[in-house]
């Protein structure tokens, strides 16, 4: 397994507040590595650095984020545009908010896929139905038809998960991807994206406030507080045996259903 | 115990005759006690955040009826329902506007409610401090918060004017474990300050966290409730088929 993303010592500001310091960690391909911490504690701005969305009041003050050998910071819109997508694929942590208010679910897929990929109707169709039916919708025309505020927050989630799944990614960045999902079909998208890596090799960056979601996924856990990185291993160990007072704060809060 | 809230009935579908029509509710009642924390579990999409904005009067049902301590929900202006029922929405950061300062938006209920300038001030600070954040998040823009931060400012907005009535919509799904864990606390210190003062509907994927914090609950799938009772006798017993799949789900 070879690698496919490093951080170097990345840190980030927001204005004069610091966000983020010294974040080391790479992933490799086929991997699926765990963010979990503190909120607050900079785990969406790490992964929006690595696709340009930081927006203009950010700043990546050192570091460097690398996708293979080729550095992500400072590409031009043109670069990013290919990368963006195909190469890196991203789930939003409030997916609505991602999508265009007032065009249809299925007509924004449709474009997105085909901005980067040589796609007739059918074959979108097709691709799209699949992936629906994987997270648990019944209705699928309906679901296509609507525009994105018609549809539930973890519908609007689910779509989310599709668009981003739709190109294939070699890497998938999923930040917060089953927060607003019932537990039946948290496991559904749990297993699809396990199922994806399986089959196409794909690394996962996964963010989740849930312990049980990265447990069922996640080889790796890194643990994150207020900007910097408190313990990083094997997610068995993170979880069973964790060696920080943070960490082990984190796993004892974890609620658990009384039988 | 005497009801604060009777929901009777509700019917709602959406995009009448339309390709994409769809129920989202049918046939829904329950009630609501005073003092009593009711929790609502279930799919995504059978109609639990349907059923808050009607309860909030965002939206109008197709039919059935909600009574608030005896009145008709519909004979109650906005402004004075406000005043009773507040909402933690399901989406933090699209229920702020995105051109007022947090200070602001948090404040605006108790502007309505008579409060001085510096009261409100002092008020603000205090709420976003109880909910795990720092006063200066005040002068931020919503876009300047982090997923969580911008939900435990939807909490503090909420509790403002100490509504007595509570609708937490997945208001703690953006939040870590240690933090839910504060919320949870916050919640269940005000309640037992407030006694029958403060009834709670509270949304939630996270079947552990309605058990430990509410005193019945609701189970819905496909627009009807499917299941309703005492928490621990619905999670440790559920009768309903579905119920039964959703929390052998649990991860
Ligand atoms: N645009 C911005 N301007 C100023 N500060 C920001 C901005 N975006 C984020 N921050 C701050 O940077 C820190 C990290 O935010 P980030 O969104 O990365 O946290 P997070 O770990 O994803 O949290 P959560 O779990 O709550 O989503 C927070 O303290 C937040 O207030
Ligand atoms: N404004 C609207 N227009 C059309 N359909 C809507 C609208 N709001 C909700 N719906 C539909 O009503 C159904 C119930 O949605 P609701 O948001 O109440 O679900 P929910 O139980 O809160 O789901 P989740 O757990 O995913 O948030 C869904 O099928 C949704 O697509
Ligand atoms: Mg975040
Ligand atoms: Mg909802």
């Amino acid at each position: 397994m070879s690698e496919i993303l490093r951080y170097d010592n990345i840190s980030i500001q927001y204005g004069y507040n610091t966000a983020v310091e010294d974040i080391t960690f790479s992933i490799k391909e086929g991997e699926i590595l765990g963010i979990v911490g503190e909120s607050g504690s900079g785990k969406s701005t790490i992964i929006k650095a690595a696709m340009g969305l930081l927006g203009p009041g950010a700043n990546v003050s050192s570091g460097d984020i690398l996708y293979k050998d080729k550095s992500l910071l400072n590409l031009s819109k043109k670069e990013q545009l290919k990368i963006n997508g195909p190469l890196l694929g991203m789930i939003f942590q409030f997916a609505g908010s991602s999508f265009c208010p007032v065009r249809k679910v299925g007509a924004q897929l449709y474009e997105a896929m085909r901005a980067h990929a040589d796609v007739t109707k059918e074959e979108f169709v097709t691709k799209v139905n699949e992936l629906l039916d994987k997270l648990g919708f019944t209705d699928n025309e309906r679901i296509l038809e609507s525009y994105p505020s018609e549809l539930s927050g973890g519908m609007q989630q689910r779509v989310g998960v599709v668009a981003a799944m739709l190109l294939n990614p070699k890497i998938l960045l999923a930040d917060e991807p089953t927060s607003a999902m019932d537990v039946t079909i948290q496991r559904q998208a749990v297993e699809e994206m396990l199922r994806v890596r399986d089959t196409f090799n794909t690394s996962i960056i996964i963010v989740t406030h849930n312990i049980g979601v990265v447990n069922a996924m996640a080889d790796r856990i890194l643990v994150l507080k207020d900007g910097r990185i408190v313990e990083m291993g094997d997610t068995k160990q993170i979880i069973n045996d964790p060696s920080e007072e943070y960490t082990k704060k984190l796993m004892a809060a974890v609620p658990r259903i009384k039988k | 115990m005497e009801q604060i809230l009777e929901v009777d009935k509700l019917n709602c579908i959406f995009n009448k005759g339309k390709k994409r029509e769809v129920t989202a509710l049918k046939s829904v009642s329950f009630s609501l006690g005073k003092g009593e924390c009711l929790g609502i579990i279930g799919e995504s999409g059978s109609g639990k955040s349907t059923v808050a904005r009607i309860v909030t009067r965002l939206l109008s049902a197709t039919n059935g009826s909600v009574m608030l301590e005896g009145d008709d929900l519909n004979n109650i202006s906005k402004k004075e329902l406000y005043k009773k029922i507040q909402m933690v929405f399901q989406t933090p950061v699209e229920s702020f506007n995105p051109r007022l300062r947090i200070g602001v938006s948090v404040a605006e209920s108790l502007k309505n409610a008579g409060y001085s300038t510096s009261e409100t001030k002092e008020r603000v600070a205090n709420l976003l401090e109880e909910c795990g954040l720092t006063s200066d998040y005040a002068n931020r823009f919503p876009h300047e918060l982090s997923g969580g931060e911008c939900q435990r400012a939807a909490i503090a907005r909420a509790l403002a004017i100490s509504p007595d009535i509570l609708i937490c919509d997945e208001a703690t799904s953006s939040l870590d474990v240690t933090v839910q864990k504060e919320i949870i606390a916050l919640l269940d210190n005000i309640r037992k300050a407030k006694g029958e003062d403060i009834s709670i509907i509270f949304i939630s994927h996270d079947i552990a966290l309605v058990q430990a914090f509410c005193d019945r609950v609701i189970v819905m799938n496909k627009g009807e409730i499917v299941e309703m009772g005492d928490t621990d006798e619905v999670i440790k017993n559920p009768k309903d088929e579905y119920t039964k799949k959703l929390i052998a789900s649990v991860l």
